[in-house]
Parts: C-alpha cells; structure tokens; sequence
C-alpha cells in the first residue's frame, strides 16, 4: 500500500494496466476461449462465437491475443530481471571502486553504441530464434543503459560525508554497498527494470514483426507479421480485427511501461517534473 | 591487541605529511593541500587546528585518521602505521572516531537516529542482544542529553542540534581513543554552538580521548584546545599553548586572525609557493620571504613559529 501511494496518477494507471497484462498472460489456459492450436474459418469477422474474429491461418485473434502476453511478459519480465541485475551490479562496482570506473565506463560505451535489432538480426541467422535466445541477445545489451544511469548516484551516495564516516570507523566497502548504496539506488533500478521490461516487449514485438522468431511462437509480433503478409487485408476491412488488436495491446503495454517508469523517475527526481502553468 | 596507556608515547604521529591533490585530466594542474606537516597528539591530549577555509585542516584531519592517503610522509596510531588507509586493521578503526562538519550528511537520512547510533556497535559486533543494544543506546543518548524520544526518528525530523548531539554518541558508542572533530558547529546557531562545545569538553575530560579539533574561528579553537595549531596553505605556520598563542602570538598570520594587525583577504585557493606563504599579504615581509619559506622552530616553552623574523 505504501509502494503505491509512491506513485501518482499516471503510475497508478500503469500499474493497473500492466498487472492486468500480467493477469491475463497467468491466466491463459483459463480464461482463453479456445484452444491455440484450434483451427476455424480464416478471416472471420467478430460475433458471438470469436469475438475479436479469426486471423489469416484460422486461429481465434482472442486466443492469440491472451496467449501472445504470456509471450510478451516472460520477455519482458526474464530480460529486465537480467539487465537490471547485471547493470546494477556494474554500477555499483564502477561508482565504489574508482579504479575500475576508467575500464567499466569503456565497456558501457561499447555496449551502448551497438545498435540491438541489427544485431539481433545476424545473431539469428546463426542461431535457431527462440524465445530463451531472444531473452538473452536482449538482456546482452539491456544492462549497458541501466548501469550507466545508475552510476553517478551511486557516485554520489557513495561521496556522502556519512559514507567517509563509515569507512573512518572500519566499516568495510561491500558493507557499505550492502546497507546503504544499494537501498539509495532501489528505487532508480525499479524505474529502470520496468523501462527495460518495456524496452524488452518492445524488441521482441519487433523480431516477431520481422519474422525471425520461431514461426510457432505465439506473440504480438508474430500475429502482426502473419496479419502483413496478407495484403488483402488492406482491402477490405479485415485489418480492423487481424492487425488492430495486437497492435493496441502492443501500444497499451508499452504506455503502461513508460508511465510507471516516467512516474517512478519523477518522484525520485523531481527536477525532472514538468510544470504547467 | 596493544596497550595504550603510555602518558609519554604519542597516541597519534604525523611525519612530514603532505598531500597533493591534482586536478585536470592530463595535465593535473597540483595543488598542495598539506606540505611538511609534524604532528604529535599524546594520550589524553587535546590539538585545536584553526586557520582560513582552504588552509588544508579538514584534509590533515583525516590524513591523520587514514581515510585519505598522504602523498609522503607516514600516519602512525601507537606505533601501527595507518598511512595506508586499505591496510588498516579493523580493531584500529574501532579506537578512532570522526565528527563531520555538517550533522545532516553525517548520517544515513533513510535510518532512524536509534540505528545510525548503534551502527559502529553493528559493525564491529560489540553487542550481543538487541535488549543489551538499547541499553547502550539510551545511555549514550543520556550522556549526550539526547531526549530518547527522538531516537525513532529520521535526521531529517530533528534539529541540527539534535543530530550533532546523536552524531556524537554515534562518535563515543565503541569508546574511541582518538576523536576528530572537524568545525562540528559551524552549521548550529550560537546558543546550541555552545551547548555542544561543553558537551566535548566535559567528554573529552571524563573519557580521557585525544581531541583533533578543527574549526576557522580561532576563539571557538581556543576554547576546545590545550595546544592550538595555526594552518596556512597546508603548513603549519604557529603552534603553542593556547594561554601563550592567544596572548603572544608571533606569526604575523595568527596576529591577522586575532584582530591585532588589519589583514587584507585574498582567494584562500592553495597555490604553490616558492617563499613564505603569508608573503602576499604579510604588514612585514623581509627580502628572504619571498624567496625561501621560513621552517617552523621553537623560540622557547614549546611554542614554534615558521618566521624569518624569529
């Protein structure tokens, strides 16, 4: 209750939007209509027996829909979990080891001038794309932005006359790090692991979208790229219940994401809030 | 575990300290913020160091508790060399302890003032139950007159006052031998300023700990002090008894700072120098001051002076 008093309207929104997703993606096999592997009438519009109609290859779009979360979640979820762990630890290490600062800073502007989906792109056609690949191409260059916004705080809480005084009456560094560093930066690795999880979604919409993912997979990117290889879609109205729906839901998760993390980062820096006058 | 209850041994030896700080990315442009300093700080004994801001006393200060490394010269603690800060063995921080200047920043504002005290205890392990922890507590708070109703609170709920009487606790929970104080009232107002000067006197006299007393205004370091040592641009320029520097002092710096002779302020920035380092400003150069710098001699009853004139 206190977590979420933490946040203001726009957080809150998020929130609720984003555990819905989640909710939904827990709750698949339950609450789906079908089956995914059920097959009907392709390109059928929506009634009372598929409600969001039916896609090119004749799957139930719903089904697609709620099972394309769990998809979407995992991804962003396992690759934020990584990114933030790996870059948090980095940060901690540069900001409290200034001999290491030199060296790990290097290697971040490395990482951060890779660009992800190229990359992703010629990793995939050595590799056979599946979704724990993906996790990991995407957790490979996730870590490199959360540990260098993380760094100067650390450099900061870590210059902090309390923190000399520590060290004056024999408190060792990890000590220091364990008790104090790492709840000052808790809530900046919280705004950055729900940015990164968005960032996440976001990347693997878009290697479904380019169609190299396992063809079985079945998430958001993979329907809209299913959906654009039919252009007879574009014809008629039937693009309204094949493409439309993953694509909000697509939008809809990632404005969840930005919302939390914009109102996360506000309230820890509230120099980064916008007046209006 | 060594024995410190030598009256004649120094508690804390510094010899030939200096430390150069270097700013820039290549070139590092150097700056000497402690040049040839001496110091000796017996069991018991009380130092006061006073001089203008920039005059290299807080960076003395904590050269001589091994939190900074000097760039020559040798900090020793009863005899074990702390002039590596890395090196230092644990069972000698416990015997030291550090007053920051400013009480808000010298605790963690997320912990309540009951645990920011009891930390030092924590982390050397000196308790055995939280019931014998609280007790501890709440004595030290006793001794430093801290309402034990404000010990559940953060330092950012409590007056600066409040805090400096918490941060000293803090200070005195693992019975130090060795205090540094660095201006601890600067940021209080007047009435609390004296309130927490007693308050170090009286503990300083009760628990016989060597004092390092750092503040600019040289009436407060008097107060604090036996011996009061007087910095300018990292050296020592005038030390004594305070009874014999506050009404004999010899160096024409420390007669500025007492208002007998009218002393024209420039930046105290440290720059090298070449020749004495009051010579810019000093009523009474002579040709030798500005090409050689006077050392610091005894002129007779343990008062030392680095003056040409003496």
């Amino acid at each position: 209750m206190k977590a979420l008093s933490f946040l203001g309207i726009k957080g809150k929104i998020g929130l609720i939007i984003i555990l819905f997703v989640v909710f939904i993606g827990i709750t698949a096999p339950v609450i789906s209509p079908y089956d995914p592997t059920s097959l009907f009438e392709p390109f059928e519009p929506p009634s009372s027996t598929h409600l969001l109609g039916t896609d090119d290859v004749g799957h139930d779009v719903l089904t697609i829909l709620i099972y394309g979360a769990r998809v979407s979640i995992l991804v962003g979820f396992a690759t934020a979990t990584i990114s933030t762990f790996i870059g948090l630890l980095t940060a901690l290490i540069a900001g409290c080891y200034e001999g290491l600062d030199p060296i790990i800073s290097r290697i971040l502007d490395f990482f951060l001038v890779i660009p992800r989906i190229p990359f992703i792109v010629i990793i995939s056609a050595f590799l056979t794309p599946n979704i724990f690949i993906v996790i990991l191409v995407l957790s490979f260059f996730g870590w490199a932005k959360t540990a260098r916004v993380i760094k100067p705080l650390v450099k900061q809480v870590y210059s902090r006359e309390y923190v000399k005084r520590l060290k004056c009456i024999g408190a060792g560094n990890w000590y220091i790090i364990l008790r104090h560093i790492l709840p000052a930066t808790f809530p900046l690795a919280v705004a950055q692991f729900v940015l990164e999880g968005g960032h996440a979604i976001l990347a693997e919409a878009s290697i479904g979208f380019f169609g190299l993912e396992d063809p079985s997979t079945l998430s958001w990117g993979m329907e809209i790229n299913h959906a654009l290889q039919k252009s007879i879609i574009f014809l008629t109205n039937i693009w309204t219940w094949v493409l439309g729906p993953p694509i909000l839901m697509l939008t809809i998760t990632l404005l969840s994401t930005t919302f939390i993390s914009i109102d996360l980062e506000t309230r820890i820096n509230p120099r980064l809030k916008v007046r209006s006058w | 575990m060594m024995r410190f209850n030598s009256l004649k041994t120094p508690l804390v030896q510094g010899i030939n300290l200096t430390k150069i700080f270097r700013y820039g990315l290549i070139w590092g442009e150097p700056v000497e913020a402690v040049k040839n300093v001496n110091i000796n700080l017996l069991r018991g004994a009380s130092l006061s160091l006073t001089g203008e801001s920039g005059s290299g006393k807080t960076t003395l200060g904590k050269i001589l508790l091994g939190i900074i490394r000097p760039t020559s010269g040798k900090v020793l603690f009863n005899g074990i060399d702390l002039t590596n800060p890395k090196r230092v063995p644990k069972y000698i921080r416990r015997m030291m302890s550090y007053i920051p200047q400013h009480p808000e920043e010298a605790f963690d504002p997320r912990w309540r003032l009951y645990d920011n005290i009891a930390e030092p205890l924590r982390i050397h392990k000196l308790i055995g139950s939280k019931e014998e922890e609280k007790e501890i507590i709440f004595k030290l708070a006793e001794d430093v007159s801290l309402d034990t109703s404000l010990l559940n609170r953060r330092p950012f709920e409590v007056s600066g006052g409040e805090i400096q009487r918490a941060v000293i606790a803090s200070a005195l929970a693992t019975n130090p031998l060795f205090m540094v104080c660095d201006e601890p009232t600067s940021m209080l107002d007047i009435s609390t300023q004296a309130d927490i000067l007693r308050l170090l006197k009286n503990i300083r006299d009760k628990l016989n700990i060597s004092l390092l007393f750092i503040s600019h205004d040289i009436e407060i370091a008097s107060f604090m002090g036996f011996k009061i040592a007087v910095m300018l641009k990292g050296r020592i320029v005038e030390m004594a008894d305070v009874d014999k520097l506050i009404n004999e002092p010899l160096h024409p710096y420390t007669q500025g700072l007492l208002g007998i002779v009218k002393v024209e302020y420039v930046s105290s920035y440290a720059k090298n120098c070449r020749g004495c380092p009051y010579y810019d400003r000093c009523p009474v150069k002579m040709l030798p001051c500005r090409e050689k710098e006077p050392k610091l001699k005894n002129v007779g009853g343990d008062h030392y002076v680095a003056c040409f004139r003496y």
